[in-house]
């Protein structure tokens, strides 16, 4: 939301001034308790409208490990213990980079070298230096966000898609681009 | 890998939740911690109460999440009605609300003390007076401003038509507007 107006510019300021730094750290782990809290689950049918678009089963279970991995330190599992052999300590760490990442190449058109040496930059601000970029992975998007997206793919743009690991534990960076 | 993954998959679903739903959420949680927050900690006495209430938010809406039929555009609508009957039933159990006592300090490292101070206090004259508008005036400029809903979606929330609520926050602005007159 942009606007000229010195009162609402005040009124956006102030409010995101108040957001502390670590509140991941306040809110993740009750809401990871939440996902895992077998009481919480509810019957009948889910909800289509929060989906992501994403291409490909693999893809989709890939996408699905790694949205879960965000809400996850330090290797514990979350609903249910559904991670085999834990998830790498340093998905909160590339989460919080690419959520960076997501806005920027969403907010500018840049092409794969331009997206890459963001990323590269995000990861190595994070202390993560052990990684990999691939462009055949989920093409998802925040909700409300697909045909902003759709139209930025098309347009030649490259997007940071988002992200999981390989066998041996590396964080993969996937992004999306024209044809994705 | 991709047995582990299918593996996982499978003992999710036993389970009743899904790969897709619980990677739904987490995309809806990871993009809308912060606006919730921000809503909910201008109606908060402080940082905990309000990461309190940012959490009961996304529990609820984990725990009713199938309840939701709406598209993807009124998602946050509904998160944010969760969010404010969670808000309103806080603020009855701590009457008298005394918001905004504590202004959290910018963390802005290029700012100087006086900078800061300046600013600390611009921000407490402003939530002071925020807090002198009538309920609804200032819930639809929370809900706009901290927020980020847009005024149809406001309207979602406080059960307003979208023009009434787009006047309803023209009319707030217009109000914190004569109060700050000179000084713009």
């Amino acid at each position: 939301m942009q606007t000229t107006d010195p009162i609402e510019r005040r009124l956006e300021a102030v409010f995101d001034r108040q957001v502390p730094p670590d509140l991941g750290r306040l809110i993740d782990t009750r809401v990871r308790k939440a996902v895992a809290d077998p009481s919480l689950r509810s019957s009948g049918p889910a909800s289509d409208g929060l989906r992501p678009r994403i291409a490909g089963r693999r893809h989709r279970l890939v996408l699905a490990l790694a949205a879960t991995a965000l809400l996850v330190a330090g290797g514990a599992a979350i609903a249910g213990g559904l991670l085999r052999g834990g998830v790498p300590p340093v998905m909160p760490d590339v989460a919080r980079a690419m959520a960076g990442v997501r806005d920027l190449t969403m907010a500018e058109c840049l092409d794969k070298k331009e997206v890459t040496q963001l990323i590269a930059a995000a990861l190595g601000k994070a202390g993560v230096t052990d990684w990999s970029i691939a462009t055949d992975g989920p093409v998802a998007h925040p909700i409300g966000e697909g045909e902003a997206m759709s139209q930025h793919l098309a347009a030649g743009c490259y997007v940071y898609s988002g992200s999981g690991w390989d066998a041996d534990g590396r964080p993969v960076i996937y992004l999306a681009g024209p044809g994705s | 890998m991709d047995t582990d993954i299918v593996l996982a998959e499978a003992e999710r679903e036993s389970r009743g939740v899904s790969s897709d739903e619980a990677a739904d959420f987490v995309l809806a949680y990871e993009r809308h911690r912060a606006p919730v927050f921000r809503y909910l900690r201008a109606r908060s006495p402080t940082d905990e109460d309000a990461a309190d209430l940012t959490a009961a938010t996304f529990e609820r809406a984990w725990a009713a999440r199938r309840s939701f039929r709406g598209s993807p555009d009124q998602y946050p609508a509904w998160l944010f009605a969760i969010a404010r009957r969670l808000a309103i039933d806080a603020g009855r159990r701590r009457r008298p609300e005394r918001p905004h006592d504590e202004v959290p300090e910018t963390a802005d490292p290029a700012a100087g003390p006086a900078d800061v101070a300046q600013r600390h206090e611009e921000d407490r004259v402003l939530l002071a007076r925020l807090a002198r508008l009538p309920d609804v005036q200032r819930d639809a400029l929370l809900l706009r401003y901290a927020g980020g809903l847009t005024a149809g979606q406001i309207g979602e929330v406080i059960g307003k038509r979208q023009e009434a609520t787009q006047k309803l926050i023209s009319r707030a602005l217009a109000s914190l507007k004569e109060v700050y007159g000179a000084d713009d």
